[in-house]
């Protein structure tokens, strides 16, 4: 029995569920690894399958600020992404964090129940998702296309984030490395962002065909002009299409990430239970990983979404006009959607594009600065209270295990960690902004938020393959050396 | 101190009869309903009864999982190409 009432609402549920057998063994490194590779590539072609009966996408993407963090491809059989399974664990995180859904871990039936009202829920979310996209016109009006065509999208929607949910599954119980969510929106900027280096298509500028993918142009560029040092220059520069110097900042940004994730604190521990085990506990900079950019681009694209939303029905209203005005900026590149916030609240949670429009406005830049260096420390330190992350757990967590710092008493464990955990969490939190903010300064190949969501998940991936011992010993060591 | 035992002798005989024995029986006896007599196929049914008590929902295999997905991915570019086929011929 469950302790719970509104988790016994799910019971009915849990024998239509489909569930991955979990393996019965430690599944070896190499196979692990292969489930991963197989399930990754699984999903790349799915994100790249074109659905059947869509007549045109030609209108804006809506969902343009939030593509990046669902892994998801407008017009493609991903085009849910993830959205589904991470707005049900999130919702379900949050009614588990404000104690409006009490769980008792340790009760083998809650847990099941919680995952499985976890499932279902997704399973809703897909449903009412799909059915909107398809109604709301996304790809041509629903009388155009015809009542079977909507009906044919709308199961090729569910059947796709469906086996998204079971690939996820699969690899989070134990047959791939880690959690599929995660490494599928990396999966996904990391190749936009190879996308946008070696892209092989051309452009026809004014001046003939151009190639869209950096480094291509570079030799193209190179090899054909005549003038090399003004080929070098316009290869570097060009400000239509991704240069080089965009290459070497997102490189740039990629490995300074990387140093940074290997800043920690460690707090000696030494065993009360079995005497002489000594260890160390370590409190990483980034303890909170990439949590506050996520939440942060998540709340800001929900902004967007909602002042862009509310200004194309209401375009005069002023207070509408305060949040924000939408339209093709008059210099400056823009984002793929071709439409930014001109003015209004929005225009100040906007990042900037380059570096110059930082300069132009100041107040803007300082303002946008300003915000997300806050929301992410906020929210970073409110994630260890909810994620059961912060001093309070984790000294509860030490006294079960009977471990103390070494050199101090064991009743000054709590106060220890509450002076380093809260730090360490904000501090990170604030980092984390910083970065984001920089790198979208330096103009890096997609944005910040997406890069910095990208490099923490391959890091923690590599992190996890050289604790299951993937790599050989003389390898890590050397790399942590290097770092 | 374990004395071994010397091979052959009484024990062994037993053994052998039990075992004959056992073998006879398992010969004459008739299946005595539908089921045991290999009805649905193979007759090992207590096996399948006794991993459909241990989980409580529909279990899915991680390769079927992969099969799934393979077949809906080549069910949706076949629609495609039926489309385009169509197109081409009508």
């Amino acid at each position: 029995m469950s302790s719970n009432n509104f988790l016994e609402f799910f019971k009915p549920f849990e024998s239509y569920l489909p569930e991955v057998i979990a393996p019965t063994r430690a599944v070896p490194y190499n196979q692990k690894l292969m489930w991963t590779g197989v399930t990754l590539l699984i999903f790349l072609i799915l994100s790249q399958i074109p659905l059947y009966g869509i007549v045109s996408s030609e209108t804006a993407d809506p969902l343009y600020w939030l593509r990046a963090m669902l892994a998801s491809n407008r017009g493609t059989l991903m085009e849910l992404g993830v959205s589904p399974i991470i707005t049900s664990s999130m919702i379900f995180q949050f009614l588990q964090g404000t104690q409006l859904l009490t769980i008792n871990r340790e009760n083998k039936r809650d847990r099941e129940l919680f995952e499985v009202a976890q499932k279902v829920f997704a399973i809703l979310l897909t449903l009412g998702q799909a059915v909107v996209v398809v109604l709301s016109g996304n790809y041509g009006r629903p009388s155009d296309l015809g009542i079977a065509i909507s009906l044919l999208l709308i199961f090729q929607l569910i059947f796709a984030s469906f086996i998204v949910l079971l690939l996820d599954e699969l690899l989070t119980k134990g047959y791939g490395l880690g959690s599929g969510i995660s490494l599928f929106t990396a999966t996904n900027i990391a190749e936009q962002i190879f996308w946008r280096a070696f892209a092989p298509t051309t452009v026809s500028t004014g001046r003939g065909t151009e190639f869209e993918g950096a480094v291509i142009a570079f030799f193209h560029l190179l090899f054909v002009r005549k003038d090399k040092k003004r080929a070098l220059v316009e290869a570097f520069y060009r400000q239509n299409l991704p240069n080089m110097f965009q290459v070497l900042s997102t490189v740039a940004v990629f490995l300074f990430v990387l140093y940074l994730q290997g800043f920690r604190y460690e707090i000696p521990v030494k065993s009360t239970r079995v005497r002489g085990q000594v260890g160390s506990y370590p409190v990483k900079l980034f303890y909170t990983s990439n949590t506050p950019i996520m939440l942060q681009s998540a709340l800001t694209s929900n902004i967007f979404l909602i002042s862009q939303i509310l200004y194309n029905k209401f375009p005069t209203n002023p207070i509408v006009r305060l949040l924000g005005v939408w339209g093709v900026p008059t210099s400056g590149g823009s984002f793929g959607s071709g439409k930014a916030a001109l003015s209004g609240l929005a225009y100040y949670l906007q990042p900037p594009f380059s570096a110059k429009e930082a300069l132009t406005d100041p107040i803007k830049f300082m303002f946008y600065v300003a915000f997300v260096l806050g929301c992410c420390a906020v929210f970073s330190k409110t994630w260890t209270e909810i994620s059961g992350t912060s001093a309070k757990d984790v000294a509860k967590q030490f006294k079960d295990q009977g471990m103390v710092i070494s050199g101090k008493r064991d009743t000054s464990v709590y106060k220890t960690l509450k002076g380093i955990i809260p730090t360490a969490a904000a501090f990170g939190g604030a980092c984390i902004g910083a970065l984001s903010v920089g790198s979208d300064l330096l103009g890096t190949l997609g944005s910040g938020t997406s890069i910095l969501m990208a490099t923490t998940t391959i890091y923690g991936y590599y992190e996890i393959a050289a604790k299951e011992g993937g790599f050989t010993k003389n390898l890590v060591s050397g790399i942590s050396e290097l770092m | 101190m374990s004395t071994a035992v010397p091979p052959g002798g009484q024990r062994t005989l037993q053994k052998r009869r039990q075992a004959q024995n056992a073998k006879e029986n398992k010969l004459k006896q008739t299946p005595t309903s539908a089921r045991a007599a290999g009805f649905g196929g193979s007759s090992n049914n207590i096996l399948k009864i006794f991993t459909d008590e241990a989980s409580n929902g529909l279990r899915v295999d991680p390769l079927a999982v992969l099969f799934l997905a393979v077949g809906f991915i080549f069910s949706v570019v076949a629609l495609h190409v039926i489309a385009k086929m169509t197109g081409k011929l009508f």
